[in-house]
């Protein structure tokens, strides 16, 4: 797989998110995570509800028990039979009230997650290509699977444990506390202790630990990519042991990494579980104290005390982890939502500017006087150009390369906006067309034909979803691929992922050809259509070309004499000027 | 024919092939579980001591007498928070050791098997789906290792020792609780099976999902000028949907053992306390040990699950490294290895080969990796002859098996049938690395990696002087661009900076600096604008002069002077001559020469 070509990334600064978040920035983060489940609150009430019954009925099995014995040792009566069938009931219910917290809970988060997915494509969608350069296409594939999936943590494992964190405890801290306040005291230090404190001190930790792991695996997936992509390279030439080598060293870094997020844990983790057994203790300690001096608490009450504050924890001690975990949330949701905010380059008209009629005359194509740069405070790479292409007409676009050729041909499909001046498409200006209408009369076809992983048949019907068999073959003999594809092992039903190395790439520039054929624009955009051709093929395409496209305006940029000798015009492109000339061979 | 195919004995193995990984550390974990049993040892301890002093106050209500009864309880209750941090930090320190050590192994063994395997496995496998597997997926066996299999295995321990504990306290509490033992694990066995296919398909649909999306992503340009973009949308968020879908199915399985392990241990743990208090009442309660053995059950019959419980807190994250587990089980499986045969040539100072190459009744055919189906034969029954000092050419149609010669050569695939022989010795009884080491090959695209120029050569070799490289860069071609921007020019990701005439030559440079007994180009400027050819043509006849060439290009101009060039067809030899002798022939041969003539002048 050649993932180099056709990589694509956003503006580097979207993907910058690297360096530390202001706290404004995370909280702001946090609410729009919140807004996000508010149309499914319900659900998540749900989740929080059974949560609490689940964890108070687990400690009521304890404390019912305690006070079943407490009440043999003489201390108050109660209904043994009650007592006894509550402990049994609590018991079972346990299981399916924390099966059903579970499945609420990330019942709202996969399906937020499915929508975020849904929305992180349908903005790349739109902000395609005019918002992307070419390069790592890695790190989306990056963001719709780990950094979504970090979300899930935030959705299904932080939401609701917060909120039962917050409620279980103060339940049990008042049922201890009837017995004597200073029991509720300790009890409320113990559980902010583990369920605040520690998560907010390995949270901080966590940050910049957490961050240097991540960098390093990005690292680290970059070399292994590499080492996979030039593995024929590397075991030609024997290099497999330096590579297995640097995997090795790859290893061991990552695992020094996390080494110090796992004491991190380590450390957060003994500290709870100590303040626990302390806690209990100190309950222990000044509840004998109290049983020794007042007359109204005595051992039996003791013994409910120690055992409910003992089984309380359960609650605090899930919400350890969350400091760490929520770091790595925060981090990703920033990456998606800066993407999600991106504004695309071009929009549709307003309803009163809106020219909703079918194009008669696509091929009539005028530039007024137009200026464009690609960002302010660049200088201008278009100057007061005025062209006027007629219909059918064959036009060659040359001059040096980086000076705006490729640009002027996507101007014309807009994916920029013209700083000043105006494209006019049937004398209509281009703005004032809905972007599909005015797309669907363009076909451009460039030096890269991205071959889908699908069967070839499909990857030409990408040009038209509805095409039938019969128009996919006429257009693969037009474009001269007819003979290859039935050299394929399955034909037009091959798999592109399958054969590999097999497509040469005239071969798949070719197919990019029928793709384009089988669109049947009026406006055909040829952007460098020959550059990674060698001698034969392009000979072979330029024929297709000036054949097939006899009778459609035609636009052809590139920088090879041989491939433009053949247009009625020839404009030459330098210094932000166009100069017009039907003779420059 | 080729039997290696498919033979998955067992299949990615999922759990169990987990646990016997996690016997290259064994000492690591049974240390781990040790110490685990001796932490909760520590527990029932203090348990223990607290219900005892709760009874002997209840009995004597004698406060004053406290610290003198109990002077070994109050020292051990002072020390206990310190041990327990100690040994915790201890334990996961012991069990982050054993699941690195694992994981480093398995990321090694991985990229090695990649190494050994015909190259047809990485060609039809996607790129990014590996790196997946031996990244992200090997980092999910973490918490597989460090947490979830010691504690899977403490809890299968620790039932038994609390089960002993609870034997000399009340029997009858220990037989209830006992009861609830094989019911956990058989739950999570039940799951297990039941769930098999369903993870599998959970798994497909992962990695399809982001396969989908980065095939969408990378033709997104496309999709928008062909205004394909909305359909596609549509389709992907169906894929989503199906997706999550899947999870939830996956994930109500997995919660359904919690489900059944939750009710089991809270269930039977409440039975036994009622049991265990029912036999009592307010007489024989105050009978010495009854008060501390009551609160011993109630406290301890819930620990009887614990492990269990948290067992259960694993499972989300243990079942992701089994998930994990079977993409990177796939691979270490894949199986067209390439054949180890016996008796292999040694060679030395004393026996050096010499670059005869023979084909001999040379059949062979690529495998369908997916299916066991035989793909039509690329090769029939070939001979032919390359000797030493001479360059010879290969042409033919596409499909005509021009490629795949260079690859039997270099021993990227086995032959089903013949023997291919290097100065008469059989090319699979050569040690590979003797044999890739007389072998240089250019390809139509040179893979650059990530670094600089020099980098990029010395993959080669690791020792090569400037000098050296420098020398091989003039012969290239590539004198002005070194002159310019050094040897330590950064050429960017994937060799982004240089056009794809630099990335060609840096190729043959490559080949050059690998000092070889035979070049092959394949196609080497296939991908090259008109210009660049020709002056790579130049550097190829240049560097060929005198060694033992082959060359394969469709472009017939590139070959005319090569001292013997070899028509294919449907993997046979039809012609076989030089340039006049097959216009002389006027076969094949002349037809495409005429017919490339065509296009030349058009």
């Amino acid at each position: 797989m050649d993932i180099s070509k056709h990589d694509v990334v956003l503006d580097e600064n979207i993907l910058q998110t690297n360096s530390e978040i202001h706290i404004n920035t995370k909280l702001k983060i946090l609410k729009r995570l919140f807004q996000m489940v508010a149309p499914i609150k319900k659900t998540m009430f749900k989740c929080v509800m059974f949560g609490i019954l689940g964890h108070l009925s687990s400690i009521f099995i304890l404390s019912l028990s305690a006070m079943m014995v407490a009440s043999l040792m003489g201390y108050k009566t109660f209904n043994f039979i009650y007592l006894g069938l509550a402990v049994i009931i609590f018991g079972f219910l346990r299981g399916i009230l924390h099966f059903k917290e579970q499945y609420n809970g990330h019942d709202v988060a996969f399906r937020l997650l499915a929508l975020i997915r849904n929305k992180i494509f349908h903005k790349l969608r739109n902000l395609a290509p005019a918002k992307m350069a070419t390069k790592k296409s890695g790190d989306f594939v990056q963001m719709i699977q780990s950094d979504v999936e970090s979300i899930e943590t935030f959705f299904a494992h932080t939401i609701a444990p917060v909120i039962i964190g917050v409620v279980v405890p103060i339940i049990v801290v008042i049922i201890v506390g009837s017995y004597w306040i200073f029991f509720a005291v300790i009890l409320i230090i113990a559980q902010l202790m583990i369920g605040f404190v520690l998560p907010f001190f390995s949270y901080n930790y966590g940050k910049n630990v957490g961050r240097t792991y991540r960098a390093n695996l990005s690292k680290i997936n970059i070399h292994t990519l590499d080492s996979l992509q030039g593995l024929k390279d590397i075991i030609l030439y024997n290099h497999g042991d330096v590579i297995l080598d640097q995997i090795n060293q790859n290893s061991r870094s990552i695992i020094q990494n996390k080494g110090k997020i796992r004491k991190n844990q380590n450390t957060t983790m003994s500290f709870a579980e100590s303040s626990l057994i302390i806690s209990t203790l100190v309950i222990f300690f000044i509840g004998l104290y109290h049983a020794s001096n007042s007359p109204n608490f005595s051992i039996p009450q003791l013994i409910i005390v120690v055992v409910t504050s003992y089984s309380s924890f359960g609650p605090v001690f899930s919400l350890i982890p969350l400091g760490g975990h929520l770091n790595n949330t925060i981090a990703a949701a920033n990456r998606i939502f800066s993407l999600l905010d991106e504004v695309p380059s071009v929009k549709d008209p307003s309803k009163e500017d809106l020219v909703n009629i079918p194009i008669k005359n696509p091929g009539k194509i005028e530039l007024n006087s137009i200026n464009f740069r690609y960002h302010e405070g660049q200088k201008e790479l278009l100057s007061n150009i005025s062209l006027n292409i007629q219909t059918g007409s064959k036009i060659a676009l040359i001059g040096p390369s980086g000076c705006g050729k490729s640009t002027l041909l996507r101007l014309i499909m807009r994916y920029w906006d013209v700083d000043s001046g105006k494209i006019k498409m049937d004398k209509v200006n281009i703005r004032n067309y809905s972007l599909q209408n005015l797309r669907s009369n363009i076909a451009i076809f460039s030096q890269d034909t991205y071959m889908f992983n699908t069967t070839i048949k499909e990857n030409i019907r990408i040009g038209k979803y509805n095409a039938s068999d019969d128009e996919i073959i006429l257009v693969a003999k037009q474009a001269n691929i007819h003979n290859f594809i039935l050299s394929l092992p399955n034909g037009y039903d091959s798999k592109v992922g399958e054969l590999g190395g097999k497509i040469s790439s005239g071969e798949k520039q070719r197919i990019g050809m029928a793709r384009t054929l089988i669109q049947k624009r009026e406006v055909i955009l040829l952007d460098e259509p020959t550059s990674n051709l060698d001698f034969l093929n392009e000979k072979v395409l330029l024929k297709t070309i000036y054949d097939i496209f006899s009778k459609k305006t035609v636009l052809i940029v590139s920088h090879r004499p041989s491939t433009i000798r053949d247009s009625d015009q020839v404009w030459m492109l330098k210094n932000k000027h166009v100069m017009v000339s039907t003779d420059v061979y | 024919m080729k039997n290696k195919i498919n033979n998955k004995k067992g299949g990615p193995g999922g759990i169990l092939r987990l646990f016997k990984l996690a016997s290259k550390a064994q000492r690591y974990f049974v240390s781990a579980i040790i110490l685990m049993i001796a932490k909760m040892g520590i527990t029932i301890v203090f348990i223990t001591f607290i219900a005892g002093i709760l009874e002997y106050l209840f009995l004597t209500s004698d406060f004053s007498s406290l610290f003198s009864v109990f002077t070994y309880e109050f020292v051990f209750f002072l020390f206990t928070p310190l041990i327990q941090i100690s040994l915790t930090v201890f334990i996961r320190k012991l069990t982050f050791f054993a699941s690195s050590h694992i994981r480093t192994h398995l990321r090694y063994a991985l990229f090695k098997q990649l190494l050994e395997l015909e190259i047809g496995y990485i060609e039809n496998s996607s790129t990014a789906t590996i790196v997946n597997n031996s990244i992200e997926g090997i980092e999910a066996l973490e918490i597989f290792y460090a947490d979830f299999l010691p504690q899977l295995f403490y809890s299968m321990l620790m039932p038994l020792i609390l089960f002993v504990y609870f034997l000399s306290i009340n029997v009858s509490v220990a037989v209830i609780l006992v009861l609830g033992f094989p019911l956990i694990p058989a739950s999570i066995m039940i799951v297990q099976i039941r769930g098999k296919s369903l993870m599998k398909s959970y798994w497909d649909n992962y990695s399809d999902v982001g396969a989908k999306f980065l095939d969408n992503l990378q033709g997104l340009n496309t999709l928008k000028e062909t205004g394909m973009d909305e359909i596609r949308e549509n389709e992907l968020s169906q894929e989503f949907w199906k997706f999550r879908n899947i999870t939830m199915k996956v994930l109500q399985m997995q919660l359904k053992s919690i489900l059944y392990m939750d009710s089991i241990a809270y269930g039977l743990a409440g039975i036994a306390i009622v049991v265990g208090i029912s036999q009592f009442n307010s007489i024989n309660i105050a009978e010495p040990h009854v008060i501390s053995n009551l609160i011993i059950i109630i406290l301890l019959s819930v620990e009887f699950f614990l492990p269990l419980r948290k067992l259960g807190g694993f499972f989300h994250a243990g079942m992701n490294g089994i998930t994990a587990s079977h993409g990177i089980f796939e691979i270490l499986d894949a199986n067209p290895n390439l054949k180890q045969y016996p008796n292999q040539i040694h060679f030395d100072r004393t026996l050096q080969l010499n670059a005869n190459i023979q084909f001999k009744n040379v059949s062979f055919s690529f495998k369908n990796l997916n299916n066991s189906t035989e793909n039509k034969p690329i090769l029939r029954k070939m001979n032919f002859q390359i000797k030493h000092g001479e360059s010879v050419a290969l042409i033919g149609d596409s499909g005509s098996g021009k490629s795949t010669i260079a690859n039997l050569i270099t021993r990227f695939y086995d032959i089903d049938e013949g023997i291919i022989e290097f100065d008469g010795y059989d090319i699979s009884k050569i040690p590979l690395n003797y044999l890739r080491k007389q072998i240089s090959y250019v390809g139509a695209s040179t893979y650059i990696f990530t670094g600089t120029i020099k980098d990029n050569l010395k993959i080669v070799n690791l020792d090569l002087s400037d000098e050296e490289i420098e020398n091989a860069c003039d012969l290239a071609g590539l004198r002005m661009l070194i002159k310019l921007k050094g040897l330590d020019y950064d050429v960017g990701e994937w060799g982004s900076k240089l056009s794809g005439g630099e990335k060609q030559r840096l190729g043959i440079a490559r080949a050059i600096l690998h000092r070889p007994l035979i070049y092959i180009f394949d196609e080497a400027t296939s991908n090259i604008d008109v210009e660049s050819e020709k002056k790579i043509w130049e550097s190829i006849n240049m560097i060929a002069k005198g060694k033992t060439t082959l060359i394969i290009s469709h472009r017939l101009v590139n070959i005319q002077k090569a001292q013997k060039i070899l028509v294919l067809k449907d993997g046979q030899i039809v012609e076989k001559g030089n340039h006049e002798e097959l216009i002389n022939l006027d076969g094949y041969y002349k037809k495409g020469i005429q017919e490339q003539e065509i296009f030349e002048k058009y």
